[in-house]
């Protein structure tokens, strides 16, 4: 499984936040017109840690998870599980850029998780 | 010649001993010869010295490794013992049997340091003569991602450590080039950062020479 595979897993087993989104938790894209909140999140990259030997011994995967609501406070809520979802499963994440898509009436939050395995 | 790069590099300690030689004679050459009769050892066999004091004290504690072997006598491959003091009895090489991979080394530095300069300058020197003095001890930097639970190697380091114990070294390079030395290590350190994997490193106090960069 990919971190990005693991995330979703994650996120989909959190109630508080499918209770808000549903199963709307895709990677990479959704479909034209999805019903919104939705969360989409793309990695940004893969960060080996090897031992002088080769061992793997952690990854370090950069992952954006966009939180897109119809409006801001939609957005906000949904980041802010995302938060709650993460700090419980040990991972840290930060705010990133919050935006708004005119063209599709999206207002987006960015959570930024650094997805660490060992 | 390969340059030297730091993948494929193997850091181990060593974990057992196979059974003591007995040494007869050492040569004062490049490399030192030593002569022990029947000593059953294949080349690039890691041991360490001891019991040298009484001819050659310079080699006591001292890493090395076979090299060029033949049924009574082998190399101490990369050390020079020109000027050593000269051999006249006793000492014995304890080979290594048996070793343990440091997984969790991402790093290694060995070296010696800067060298002590000494002012040699006479009354007719119009400029300051300086010269080099006696060679700095030998240390080697190991650093570490570092796991929840020390692994067997991690163990035995932090063991030796408190005990100031001497473990025999060994990093084979990715083109299986050697490097060896024997000496106690420091007290392994731990660093946690927010959103980095644990760090962590420990030094060595070298017995003798490290020696670097030996031909497989």
């Amino acid at each position: 499984m990919s971190a990005a595979h693991d995330l979703q897993a994650l996120l989909l087993a959190d109630t508080a936040l499918t209770a808000v989104v549903g199963e709307r938790i895709a990677i990479d894209q959704v479909e034209q017109g999805v019903e919104r909140p939705y969360i989409v999140f793309s990695t940004q990259g893969v960060d080996k840690q090897l031992g002088l030997d080769g061992t793997l011994l952690g990854r370090i995967t950069t992952i954006d998870i966009q939180c897109c609501g119809a409006d801001r406070d939609d957005a906000i809520t949904v980041a802010d599980l995302v938060e709650v979802a993460l700090a419980a499963a040990s991972q840290d994440s930060d705010r990133g850029t919050t935006g708004y898509d005119a063209d599709n009436g999206l207002e987006v939050e960015v959570v930024t998780v650094d997805w660490i395995e060992t | 010649m390969t340059t030297a790069v730091g993948r494929s590099v193997r850091l181990e300690i060593a974990a057992t001993f196979a059974s003591n030689k007995t040494v007869t004679a050492i040569s004062l050459a490049n490399p030192g010869v030593a002569t022990s009769t029947s000593h059953g050892m294949i080349n690039g066999t890691v041991g360490f010295w001891t019991g040298t004091g009484g001819g050659m004290p310079q080699l006591e504690g001292q890493a090395t490794r076979v090299y060029n072997q033949s049924t009574n006598a082998f190399d101490l491959q990369g050390l020079d013992t020109t000027d050593y003091s000269a051999w006249v009895t006793g000492g014995t090489f304890t080979p290594v049997a048996t070793w343990i991979t440091i997984s969790e080394a991402i790093g290694l530095t060995l070296g010696g340091g800067a060298q002590e300069r000494l002012d040699d300058t006479k009354l007719h020197d119009v400029v300051q003569q300086d010269v080099f003095g006696v060679l700095p001890a030998d240390t080697a930097q190991v650093d570490l991602l570092r796991q929840t639970v020390d692994g067997t190697a991690m163990a035995a380091i932090a063991s030796a450590s408190i005990r100031s114990t001497n473990l025999v070294w060994r990093a084979t390079l990715h083109d299986g080039s050697v490097c060896v030395w024997r000496g106690s290590p420091s007290r392994p350190g731990l660093s946690l950062q927010r959103k980095q994997l644990a760090t962590g490193g420990f030094q060595i106090a070298v017995k003798g020479l490290a020696l670097a960069c030996l031909p497989a």
